[in-house]
């Protein structure tokens, strides 16, 4: 794909991210299996978790999937549109996730 | 006409989190659906099995891609061996059957397109792959890593 990227055809980098990927796996599962650090705060867990999820799937996306090396144009038009996609999401989802709350706030279902 | 329905669509979704909450009361069919129907089954395999229907196909691609017509004997090597080696009181004696599937569908694509595969079919491939692999990033933590329990 050299006509539309450019980038050197070494594979270090590779290696280099999927090791950044192994350390970051291997701490959402310390934390996992380690989660009195959370005090019980469930709430915080997930924002821990869902950012160090983040995190590597920035780096899947911009290194395995090539985008840092695409034309500009490319690389914003994804990010806006996958963000305007996420936000839609959070607007379906998470309306219907609050059933599980306790009421008055939720539905209080299990 | 499509366009309008779509903006439809999007502006509800994004105005959802302003409509009045319904009163719980009120909500009773909802709440009795979620009350006499389990939940987690439906929830966890439309996640995890889901998944792994995407990871198969994405086995077949790669593997078509990598291997072309000598991926079949592959496929139908790891049947036979799987099948022969797995005890019969094992799930995956049976379930190994999947690797049959996917050696037909692998036989279907290639006499469909039965030619050498080129650096674009590696880049759309891998590109598939790794979308699989960017929604495990997230099924990962929610599902199994916020289930253990907090101590």
């Amino acid at each position: 794909m050299h006509d539309v990227a450019k980038h050197d055809d070494s594979k270090g980098q590779y290696f280099w991210v999927w090791g950044a990927l192994l350390v970051l796996t291997a701490a959402e599962v310390w934390l996992g299996y380690n989660n009195q650090v959370f005090h019980g705060n469930s709430a915080h867990m997930l924002e821990v978790l869902l950012v160090l999820s983040i995190i590597k799937s920035a780096l899947i996306i911009a290194y395995f999937m090539h985008l840092k090396f695409e034309r500009a144009i490319m690389r914003w038009m994804l990010v806006i549109s996958v963000t305007a996609c996420f936000i839609i999401m959070y607007s379906f989802f998470f309306r219907d996730a609050a059933r599980i709350l306790p009421p008055p706030n939720g539905l209080g279902v299990q | 006409m499509v366009l309008i329905a779509a903006l439809f669509v999007i502006g509800e979704g994004l105005t959802l989190p302003i409509f009045p909450k319904p009163a719980h009361a009120a909500a009773g069919e909802l709440a009795d659906i979620s009350k006499t129907t389990p939940q987690f089954p439906a929830t966890f395999f439309g996640l995890t099995a889901m998944h792994m229907l995407h990871v198969t196909i994405g086995v077949i691609y790669l593997g078509v891609i990598a291997f072309r017509k000598w991926f079949l004997p592959v496929l139908g090597v790891l049947w036979i061996v799987g099948f022969a080696l797995i005890p019969s009181d094992n799930v995956f004696h049976w379930g190994i059957h999947v690797l049959l599937i996917a050696l037909i569908v692998a036989t279907v694509i290639l006499l469909l397109k039965p030619k050498n595969y080129d650096a674009q079919d590696v880049e759309v491939s891998g590109l598939y792959w790794h979308f699989v692999d960017l929604v495990w990033m997230f099924i990962f933590p929610l599902v199994y890593l916020m289930s253990t329990k907090i101590t």
